[in-house]
C-alpha cells in the first residue's frame, strides 16, 4: 500500500470515529434521564467536534470550541443544574404519547434532508478548490488578521450582542434590582 | 480527501438528533442542551464549507456562532433560575399559564 491511499485510509479513519463519537453522545444527551449526565456527554460530544475542526485545519476555532464551549458554557450549565436539579423530572403520559409523534417528524426531517443533499449539492457537486498547505488558512494570525480587518464591523456587533447578554443575564437573576 | 458531503450528512443528523431533543425533553436545561446541539451542527457545516471553498470567512462566521451561544446559554440559564425561584419547578408541563 503506496503512503497516498494509507494517509488517506487514516482520515477516513479518524473521521468515522469522531463522528461515532459525536453521535453516539448526542443521543444520550437528549436520552438520559439524570440532566447531570446529558451535560457530561455534551462536553463528550463538544471535544469530538473540536476533533473534526482540527481535521478541518482550523485549529483556532478547536481551541475556542474547547475553552469556550467544553470550558465556560459548561461550567455555567453545570453550576445551574446543581441550583435548580432537585429530582428527576417524570415524563407525563401525555407527553409520551407525543414523543413517538416528535420523533417520526424527525425522521421525516432527515429524509427531507437527504433529498435535498442528493438532489442539488451530491448532483451538482460544490466546487472544490481546496490548496494545499499554500497558506495556513486555520491559524490565530490569519483569522485575527481578518477578524480585525475585513470583518471589524461584525466583530463590533457581536460584542455588543454580548454586553446585552451579561446585562440580560444580570437583571433575570437577580431577586430585587 | 475527505468528500464535503459526509460533512454535510454528519451536521444534518446532528441538528435532527438536536430538533428531536428539543420537542420531545420536559425538561428546560436539556431543551438549552439540545439547542447548543444544533447550533454545533451548523458550526460544523461553516467549517466544512471553509474548508471546501478554500475561504475563512466560514470561520469567522463559526466564532460569531460560538459568542451568540454563549450569550444563549447565560440568557436562557438566567430565565431559567428565575423560573426556577417562582414556581419551583422546570418541568415545561407545569408552565401552561397561557393555555385557555
Amino acid at each position: 500500500m503506496n503512503p497516498e491511499t494509507m494517509n488517506e485510509l487514516i482520515n477516513y479513519l479518524i473521521f468515522g470515529s469522531l463522528a461515532f463519537i459525536i453521535l453516539a453522545s448526542a443521543i444520550m444527551v437528549i436520552t438520559r434521564k439524570e440532566v447531570v449526565h446529558s451535560a457530561l456527554f455534551l462536553i463528550l460530544c463538544f471535544f469530538g467536534v473540536a476533533g473534526l475542526y482540527i481535521q478541518l485545519r482550523a485549529q483556532f476555532l478547536a481551541a475556542v470550541q474547547i475553552l469556550v464551549y467544553a470550558g465556560g458554557i459548561m461550567v455555567l450549565y453545570l453550576f445551574v443544574i446543581l441550583l435548580v436539579n432537585r429530582k428527576v423530572i417524570e415524563e407525563t403520559k401525555r407527553s409520551k404519547s407525543f414523543k413517538k409523534i416528535f420523533i417520526l417528524v424527525g425522521l421525516v426531517l432527515l429524509l427531507e434532508f437527504v433529498l435535498i443533499f442528493t438532489g442539488t449539492v451530491l448532483k451538482e457537486g460544490v466546487k472544490e478548490k481546496i490548496v494545499e498547505e499554500s497558506f495556513n488558512m486555520g491559524s490565530t494570525e490569519y483569522i485575527g488578521g481578518i477578524l480585525y480587518t475585513k470583518f471589524l464591523f461584525p466583530f463590533e456587533l457581536v460584542s455588543l450582542v454580548l454586553l446585552a447578554a451579561m446585562i440580560g443575564a444580570i437583571v433575570l437573576s437577580k431577586r430585587k434590582i | 480527501m475527505i468528500p464535503l458531503n459526509w460533512y454535510l450528512f454528519l451536521s444534518a443528523v446532528l441538528f435532527i438528533i438536536g430538533a428531536v431533543g428539543v420537542l420531545t425533553r420536559k425538561n428546560a436545561i436539556v431543551i438549552l442542551m439540545s439547542i447548543e446541539l444544533m447550533l454545533n451542527s451548523a458550526t460544523i457545516n461553516f467549517v466544512a464549507f471553509s474548508r471546501y471553498l478554500n475561504s475563512a470567512t466560514g470561520q469567522i462566521f463559526a466564532i460569531m456562532i460560538i459568542t451568540v451561544a454563549a450569550s444563549e446559554a447565560a440568557i436562557g440559564l438566567a430565565i431559567i433560575i428565575s423560573m426556577f425561584r417562582n414556581k419551583n419547578s422546570i418541568n415545561l408541563d407545569d408552565y401552561s399559564l397561557l393555555k385557555g
